[in-house]
């Protein structure tokens, strides 16, 4: 018997050791081009851009899907668009912003409808490099119980690509889905000018289980404190290209039904309102073209200024 | 809980722990553990249905005991009787009553008539089927006079529930399950270390195989008609029937290393199915406790081959499709069951269904060319097979076969992953060289120096969390 633990053991160690050195390794040349790692041009725009200012939050959707400029024009309020990956969880979003938020400030959320199912708004592969390519102490001390359960899940996969030659070498030349894929506002511009190689595929339907009741319990404390801080929040719609939006109605109209039920927060537009034809949708039904992202700034103009008006934030 | 879940990771070594060491040997508290342990496991899942598992337990129990007590044989058929009814009707209710109606209401329509009839929300019980087979295995065995009773009730309910086989089998016999649960059982370090090879090898073929063919193989049968060529359709169901031999067999892996660990053997329940040259081998080497289950109480006792062609005919066609039935309620599984009898028809009449019972090649490394082109043409069918067990309903099945043979079959297939190709080359290449052993890793490398044999099992447990889908993927069969 002691000969088979002992046995066993060593043999574990060996995988073991390889997990808990790779977490700890630092972010590999490939990970320090990705899209995570414009968390810190983000959390810096947080931190330093002045008031008046209307923050985005949401996935990709937002940083794929919008174009800042418009806002500043027209509303004088200083852009900030967080939106980087989905993966990180609408969870995430809300409590890596929080810290940020000023006075006076307005933030519209627009969480991709994927986060309001299954356990996707816990975040996932993205979480957890978000927390150690950037090496960031304050993602991981703002985690929640259910975020350390979906990540650990990836820990294997993650520490074993530091070991990976591709890591390292041969490195491809920065894309739309990088680092310096951003304007100055945080928006995703690089893949205005391209043109989509691969095959679109809409949405059949919104997998990954059931509606997860405890994102609009989150959503209700994330509008109290915004609003305790002086702050207002809008939730809005992502945009969403028109034959998915149709596959998958039920479930976003079911969304958009709960989200109005939550007392005191406001919702502006409707789901419907921010269909996307499919011509303006890029790779994914979440992520627009430049035809798109101006179509879908456009509308959440409209639908802001309008919502700002009605609460008197602007004549 | 699932064997590929993290929740297992931690569930195996602490039973372990607590069964070579709390226990200090003694088979009475062995056995209390491994039931407590059993019923954990089972409640992981859902604890009400516990309550079921434990009701038919004690039911079988008990009617044991009856009937071997009975006075008369009167007696002893009421036992007997009442016990088949319960466990069938339990099944019949959580598994086929849904079935029943909807078939019902459907004839009736298509007669003219309108019916209302009540379909009720059923959850299906994981692992009813299993372990309603193994206590009817028990009952009838008693009843036939095979096996007395057994009075020890842990033991008994430790045989029924014993975790590794709970929810996905092998189903076991009381005559080969029991003796061993009786018996002073202690540490094997053979026997462990084989067993932690199978486990091994098991998750390798579930995680790896399986779930990354499952990706393709679910686009492909969810795909819209016209969405996709004949070829990837071919792929499709190609990469299914990898799917579920990877998915069940290396559920049975699992369950075989699990219990080793415990110093437990189960019943063998896969020996390369793939590898048959007839569609009767094909079925001597698949799920094996189910097929040799319906062969000992429904073949045999429905006079099996003794009444001539005919007779055989009619309880060939009569346990395939029973068989298929058991799998799921819905026609497409009584039909794949049907098309395979139709499959062994000819070497049933022509008396040629045994024919190839060792293995292929034995003691050569290549096959001849006729023994490929059997392999191939076994293959073949059971692939063509699996688009109706695989498909949503029958004209799910019938478009699918329809998009197949089409003129885009000769085509590329569309969005191959060529990492899936190399791995699933590889995998037939051990499954192959392994094919006289109980599993493929069984003896592989055993003869290479050590350090190249545990780089070997390195890199399979290192594919094991690369290759992990992001979700741990249900088994296949714990939904029959």
């Amino acid at each position: 018997m002691k000969l088979f633990l002992r046995k066993t053991f060593l043999f574990l160690c060996i995988p073991m050791a390889v997990f808990i050195i790779g977490i700890f390794l630092p972010a590999t040349p490939k990970a320090k081009q990705s899209l995570l790692m414009s968390k810190f041009t983000k959390d810096s725009l947080l931190l330093h851009t002045k008031k008046p200012r209307i923050i985005f939050i949401a996935g990709s959707s937002m940083s794929l899907g919008l174009y800042s400029q418009p806002f500043k024009d027209s509303l004088h309020l200083n852009p900030i668009n967080t939106g980087i990956h989905g993966g990180l969880g609408a969870f995430y979003m809300m409590d890596d912003v929080i810290d940020y938020v000023q006075p006076g400030d307005i933030l519209v959320m627009a969480p991709e409808y994927h986060q309001f199912y299954g356990d996707f708004a816990y975040g996932g592969e993205e979480l957890l490099r978000a927390a150690f390519d950037t090496s960031s102490p304050r993602v991981i001390m703002n985690l929640r119980w259910e975020q350390f359960k979906k990540m650990y899940g990836f820990v294997p996969k993650y520490s074993m690509s530091k070991f990976m030659p591709e890591q390292y070498f041969h490195l491809t030349e920065n894309d739309f889905y990088s680092k310096d894929a951003f304007n100055k506002y945080g928006d995703a511009v690089l893949h205005w000018d391209k043109k989509f190689e691969g095959k679109f595929e809409p949405f059949k339907m919104i997998d990954g289980g059931a509606f997860n009741h405890e994102l609009i319990t989150a959503f209700d404390a994330f509008n109290k404190t915004v609003k305790a801080k002086g702050a207002t929040l809008y939730i809005s719609f992502p945009p969403f290209e028109e034959q998915s939006y149709e596959s998958c109605k039920s479930q976003i109209d079911y969304v958009e039904k709960e989200l109005r039920s939550i007392p005191g927060i406001t919702v502006i537009g409707t789901a419907e309102r921010y269909a996307m034809p499919t011509d303006c949708a890029f790779d994914t039904p979440y992520h627009l073209n430049k035809k798109g992202v101006f179509r879908r700034t456009q509308l959440l103009l409209e639908d802001v200024e309008k919502q700002m008006k009605t609460d008197g934030l602007m004549k | 809980m699932l064997f590929n879940s993290v929740n297992f990771l931690i569930f195996l070594p602490i039973v372990f722990f607590l069964y070579w060491f709390g226990t200090k040997g003694n088979l009475k508290r062995q056995n209390i553990l491994l039931l407590v342990a059993s019923y954990f496991f089972y409640a992981c899942w859902d604890y009400r249905f516990l309550f079921l598992l434990i009701f038919s337990t004690v039911l079988d129990y008990s009617t044991g005991i009856k009937m071997f007590e009975a006075k008369t044989v009167k007696m002893k058929k009421f036992w007997f009787w009442l016990s088949i009814t319960v466990n069938l009707g339990f099944l019949g209710v959580f598994k086929y009553y849904n079935f029943f109606i909807e078939s019902a209401a459907e004839v009736l329509k298509a007669m003219g008539f309108e019916s209302h009839f009540w379909t009720l929300q059923i959850i299906l019980p994981v692992g009813i089927s299993f372990y309603t087979f193994h206590g009817l295995s028990y009952v009838i065995d008693i009843y036939k006079d095979k096996i007395k009773p057994e009075r020890n009730f842990i033991d008994y309910s430790v045989f029924v529930s014993f975790f590794p086989l709970l929810v996905a089998g092998p189903i076991e016999r009381a005559t080969h399950l029991l003796p061993q649960i009786q018996s002073k059982r202690e540490f094997n370090y053979s026997q462990a270390t084989d067993g932690l090879r199978q486990i091994l090898w098991g998750l390798f073929k579930k995680i790896v195989i399986a779930d990354n063919c499952a990706e393709y193989a679910n686009m492909v049968f969810n795909s819209s008609p016209g969405e996709l060529s004949g070829s990837t359709h071919l792929l499709g169901v190609v990469y299914f029937t990898f799917q579920i031999y990877g998915d069940f067999s290396g559920y049975s892996d699992i369950a075989l290393g699990t219990a080793r660990l415990f110093g437990i053997e189960l019943l063998r329940n896969f020996a390369y199915p793939f590898f048959s040259r007839d569609t009767a081998e094909y079925w001597r080497r698949w799920h094996i406790s189910l097929s040799s289950w319906f062969r000992d109480y429904l073949y045999i006792p429905l006079g099996g081959s003794k009444g001539g062609v005919w007779m055989k005919v009619r309880n060939t066609f009569i346990i395939f499709v029973v068989s298929g039935f058991w799998h799921g309620a819905a026609w497409t599984y009584v039909i794949w069951g049907f098309l395979n009898a139709l499959y062994i028809m000819p070497s049933i009449i022509f008396n040629t269904n045994r024919n190839n019972m060792e293995t292929v090649a034995q003691g050569r490394t290549f096959p001849t060319l006729k023994e490929l082109y059997h392999i191939l043409a076994t293959f073949g069918l059971t692939v063509f097979a699996f688009i109706i067990f695989r498909a949503k309903d029958m004209s799910h099945a019938f478009s699918y076969m329809g998009e197949l043979f089409s003129a885009s079959l000769f085509t590329k297939p569309e969005g191959i992953k060529n990492y899936l190709v190399w791995l699933l080359i590889l995998f037939f290449l051990i499954e192959w060289i392994g094919r006289e052993h109980k599993y493929a890793l069984e003896k592989f490398g055993l003869n290479w120096p050590k350090p190249v044999r545990l780089a070997f099992y390195m890199v399979i447990v290192f594919a094991i969390f690369w290759f992990k889908p992001v979700h741990d993927v249900q088994f296949i069969y714990f939904q029959f």
